[in-house]
């Protein structure tokens, strides 16, 4: 692994303009990935996953703003032209969306939406082509992804196929050209185990072929421990801990990410934890300190009047609390 | 533990499909369900557990086959059905969103069940929509409320509030947590647990989730395609498992802790997909991802074995 850093983030913070007023749900996210690092970013349901994922493509929807710095190999994503952007778009970072049903297009078959992909991305990098060259690369892209049978698929409507095999289809649309930096979001919630452990087994295997990067965003803890080597914990628009993936699970420091740890089910059968107490931060009117704070067990007037920033707990390893260390 | 609750036997359910096909949705599940026991019934999606449950609670009528309830055949729609098993035998959906009723009150939509199984309950039962929302663990403030005000896991123990209304025998749980976020789901499934020791409740808690199996059921049962493949108590299945899918499934388990680690069978990965239940594949519907497939397993369906106490496979390997 290199360590050239390839994307950077500083301060970003994303509002969204609704009719009750404004809600400030990103609040100062803070993160860097490195060449062919996969970066796991976890949290619950509406904790800001999926708004970061649009805010560094800036496929944010038109009420919301988003302000800070996006520096994707040095330049800053969020001050680029629209064409700058479209090339980026293009040619370096590829998203993956969460759901594969919604993602493709029903009118279109495979092929066709999988080759406009591949046109794009050669014109933009200028490559003379011809239609037969994308449909060997789209052919290609299927086969890596596992498809039985790519031609048959490749003229197939996405009603056709199968949950995974959809999914499959969105993974091959954004590693069909050579792409730097992938945003997969929630890429195996809506499969099965099976299918979800072949999806994500397949993603390990093109990180480590192409050298790519990858952050996954994901609610599911057991995935991004087997899949990433760190991990963003984020809770109300916020990352509350961040640090190497094996560390974190062997030593998580943040009470949230302990309380959210002891909640999943174990295969050793000691029960179920009681849950989190309270409910998920209100970004219309979000609490002044930390934003976990109304739910934590350990909060004292500190925690109510200043925001705790992340600091080094140990190795490489980030937490924002002020009692970090209990 | 001696007369089951709910006893089903060869229950088949086949749907009419293009041209004289069926889908197979369920092809041929017996098993039993005893008071006070969590049965878990596990199977990717498209394995039939659904529609096993959605048979027992009536929505189905079984193209073959039996469900007895206390002895007795309950096999008919749930029209015919007589009110005092209607309110034996309830059921809660996967998705509080849509079997809430939104221009009806919290109120309205629990005083409903309780009106109509008036003289079925016993002395003490919560008889009054808000001592019912306090036996789930809401505030009795939220009977005035419409569900859009109220949060998924919230909406999810009203659903659970209203299908217990009835003081039922057995409540059929088709995947009651698996819209809702973990820290959300531990209390659900907490309440759940408070709610059947109480009531010496029996729960079928279908799902895709075999760790939450493992701290929830008294014995759990494997479907695919239409077909139970393995059932056991809860310890032995976990510490134990025969069947080559339950060990493909298992070992698909992405875990938390290293310990866990130690616990998943190693020896199989995930391959291929679940085929269709139209054309079930003859033999064993499992050879077409089985590693250990032989030109037996392609031809011969297997038949359900006992092999230890209460460990029933179906598999040619045993």
């Amino acid at each position: 692994m290199s360590s050239e850093v390839l994307l950077e983030v500083k301060d970003l913070n994303v509002y969204y303009r609704v009719y009750e007023g404004l809600m400030h749900v990103l609040d100062d996210v803070s993160f860097s990935l490195v060449e062919g690092e996969r970066l796991g970013l976890v949290g619950e349901t509406g904790c800001g996953k999926t708004t970061t994922f649009r805010a560094l493509l800036r496929v944010l929807d038109s009420n919301a703003s988003s302000k800070g710095d996006i520096l994707y190999k040095g330049c800053n994503v969020n001050k680029m032209s629209q064409t700058e952007l479209l090339n980026t778009r293009r040619t370096e970072m590829s998203m993956i969306f969460q759901d594969p049903t919604s993602s493709l297009n029903p009118v279109f078959t495979v092929g066709e939406q999988i080759s406009s992909v591949i046109r794009a991305n050669l014109q933009a990098k200028g490559i003379n082509y011809s239609e037969n060259d994308i449909k060997d690369i789209a052919l290609k892209a299927l086969s890596d992804v596992l498809l039985p049978d790519p031609e048959r698929i490749f003229d197939s409507y996405p009603f056709q196929l199968s949950g995974g095999m959809r999914q499959r289809i969105c993974i091959a649309m954004s590693v069909a050209t050579e792409r730097k930096l992938l945003l997969a979001d929630e890429p195996g919630t809506s499969l099965d185990v099976t299918i979800q452990a072949q999806i994500l087994g397949l993603l390990n295997n093109l990180v480590k072929t192409t050298g790519m990067s990858v952050i996954l965003a994901t609610h599911s803890l057991g995935v991004v421990r087997e899949t990433t080597d760190r991990v963003c914990i984020m809770y109300g628009g916020e990352i509350v801990e961040i640090g190497p993936t094996r560390s974190l699970f062997a030593n998580p420091s943040h009470p949230y990410t302990r309380a959210l740890l002891a909640c999943v089910p174990k295969l050793t059968g000691e029960g179920i934890a009681e849950g989190i107490p309270g409910e998920m931060v209100s970004y219309l009117n979000p609490p002044k300190g930390c934003r976990f704070q109304p739910r934590c067990s350990f909060c004292n007037e500190d925690c109510n009047r200043t925001k705790p920033k992340l600091t080094l707990y140990e190795d490489d390893h980030y937490v924002a609390c002020h009692k970090a260390d209990l | 533990m001696d007369i089951p609750i709910l006893k089903l036997s060869m229950l088949k359910k086949y749907f009419p499909y293009k041209k004289g096909s069926f889908v197979k949705a369920v092809d041929g599940v017996s098993l039993e369900i005893f008071r006070g026991e969590t049965l878990g019934l596990v199977g990717e999606s498209g394995s039939g557990k659904s529609t096993v449950a959605y048979t027992i609670v009536g929505m189905y009528e079984p193209t073959k086959g039996q469900i007895l309830y206390n002895d007795q055949d309950i096999s008919s729609l749930y029209k015919f059905r007589s009110n005092e098993i209607k309110g034996k035998i309830r059921i809660v959906f996967q998705d509080p969103n849509s079997s809430l009723n939104p221009r009806r009150t919290i109120r309205q939509i629990l005083f409903t069940p309780l009106k109509l199984h008036k003289n079925d309950r016993y002395k003490g039962f919560p008889a009054s929509p808000e001592a019912l929302l306090e036996e789930v663990g809401l505030s009795s403030i939220y009977a005035y409320r419409f569900s859009r005000s109220l949060s998924g896991g919230e909406r999810q123990l009203v659903a659970i509030a209203h299908a217990i209304a009835t003081n039922p025998d057995l409540v059929l749980l088709d995947e009651p947590t698996s819209a809702l976020d973990v820290s959300i789901q531990a209390k659900v499934i907490n309440r759940l647990m408070d709610l059947q020791n109480r009531y010496k409740l029996s729960y079928l808690f279908i799902t895709h989730d075999l760790s939450l199996m493992r701290n929830v059921a008294h014995r759990v049962a494997i479907m695919y395609l239409g077909k139970i493949c393995e059932i056991a108590r809860t310890k032995e299945f976990f510490e134990k498992p025969l069947h080559p899918y339950t060990q493909m499934l298992l070992s698909s388990i992405p875990v938390v802790t290293d310990e866990e680690e130690q616990l998943k069978p190693k020896k199989i990965t995930s391959r291929g997909e679940i085929p269709s239940p139209v054309n079930i594949p003859p033999g064993c519907s499992f050879h077409l991802r089985c590693p250990f497939a032989t030109d037996q397993c392609k031809k011969l369906d297997p038949d359900m074995k006992e092999l230890e106490a209460h460990h029933y496979v179906r598999c040619h390997l045993y």
